[in-house]
């Protein structure tokens, strides 16, 4: 029999179940490799066009997430849609996700715009600024999500951030360090999204409604 | 000597509906229950039932009045969405405040 925490837990199993199909740590993964990217190509491009070029490439990658969704994804999963709490949930979460991308522009801004004055705050302040950023966009996106190994990423981006600037330091990494820590990290979210993703495939072979349901 | 049937007996267990009581059909108004509605495929792959055992189940459940079935076509393929109407809702809601009180009941 089932008491309401059991009910709560059926929600989000079943809630779990429609987004552990492993595109949601390769979309997170090539948006850190925008950090890995743009500064390799920002002395050549300048700062605005070393990110402007990007773009593109995320485009068309979403349509590429979109397509594997539609046409791989879903004739093996089902379409199912959530009730109102769940509903609210999400947009909850999405609030936080834009109040924590919100700050960190205005906060990117004020830096920038301290910084032509002359301003010049200690490397690791802005590692440790960008690394609580992760921390904070990750768990809320594992809250959304009910994904636990977003926490993981959160932590294992902040650390891999901090840990990129010790490199930088110590002569051994470029750039602060970001090719070498977003880029594995990058690659790491990517490479669990298409393991996630082949073992998803692999577990639920393709359906179609036969005459049986027809019964129903 | 009482010459009810067990299930006749007119303790606690009388009030509990005996549709809802089986498991497959637990499972598929648990998993309804907190969803707004869902496909065939997608219950099918939560409840880990059969087609053919999810469609009888389905059936009664419908004419019971607890699921509603809206059968259409999409790209000429047969789609079926599903959804717990409002008496099933309620039904399961009663049905679980009847097995807590039961097993309050029975507890020494």
């Amino acid at each position: 029999m089932m008491e309401d925490k059991d009910i709560q837990a059926m929600e989000k199993k079943v809630f779990r179940a429609t987004v552990n199909d492993g595109l949601a740590d390769m979309r997170a993964g090539f948006i850190l490799s925008l950090f890995a990217i743009a500064p390799l190509l920002s002395p050549t491009l300048g700062d605005f066009w070393s990110s402007a070029v990007w773009l593109p490439l995320y485009l068309a990658f979403d349509i590429l997430l979109r397509l594997i969704k539609q046409r791989a994804v879903m004739p093996r999963m089902g379409t199912v849609r959530f009730g109102p709490a769940r509903k609210a949930r999400i947009r909850r979460t999405m609030m936080i996700l834009l109040a924590a991308n919100l700050v960190s522009f205005i906060a990117g801004l004020v830096f920038f715009l301290k910084f032509n004055k002359g301003f010049r705050p200690s490397v690791w302040t802005v590692s440790a600024g960008l690394a609580l950023s992760l921390m904070v966009v990750f768990t809320a996106a594992g809250l959304m999500l009910q994904l636990n190994r977003f926490f993981i990423y959160g932590i294992g981006t902040a650390i891999a951030t901090l840990a990129g600037e010790w490199l930088f330091q110590t002569g051994l990494a470029s750039h602060h360090g970001y090719p070498a820590a977003f880029g594995l990290s990058s690659i790491v979210l990517i490479g669990i999204g298409v393991v996630v993703l082949m073992n998803f495939l692999h577990h639920h072979p393709v359906r179609t409604e036969g005459k049986d349901h027809g019964r129903a | 000597m009482d010459e009810r049937e067990p299930n006749e007996s007119p303790r606690p267990a009388a009030g509990i509906d005996r549709i809802i009581h089986e498991p497959a059909r637990y499972l598929i108004m648990a998993t309804l229950y907190v969803v707004e509605s869902a496909d065939f495929l997608f219950l099918e792959r939560q409840t880990g039932l059969t087609k053919g055992n999810l469609s009888s189940h389905l059936a009664k459940l419908e004419a019971a009045g607890y699921v509603q079935i809206l059968k259409e076509f999409i790209q000429k393929k047969p789609h079926t969405m599903l959804a717990l109407t409002e008496d099933g809702r309620k039904a399961f809601d009663a049905y679980r405040q009847g097995m807590k009180r039961m097993l309050n009941v029975q507890e020494p």
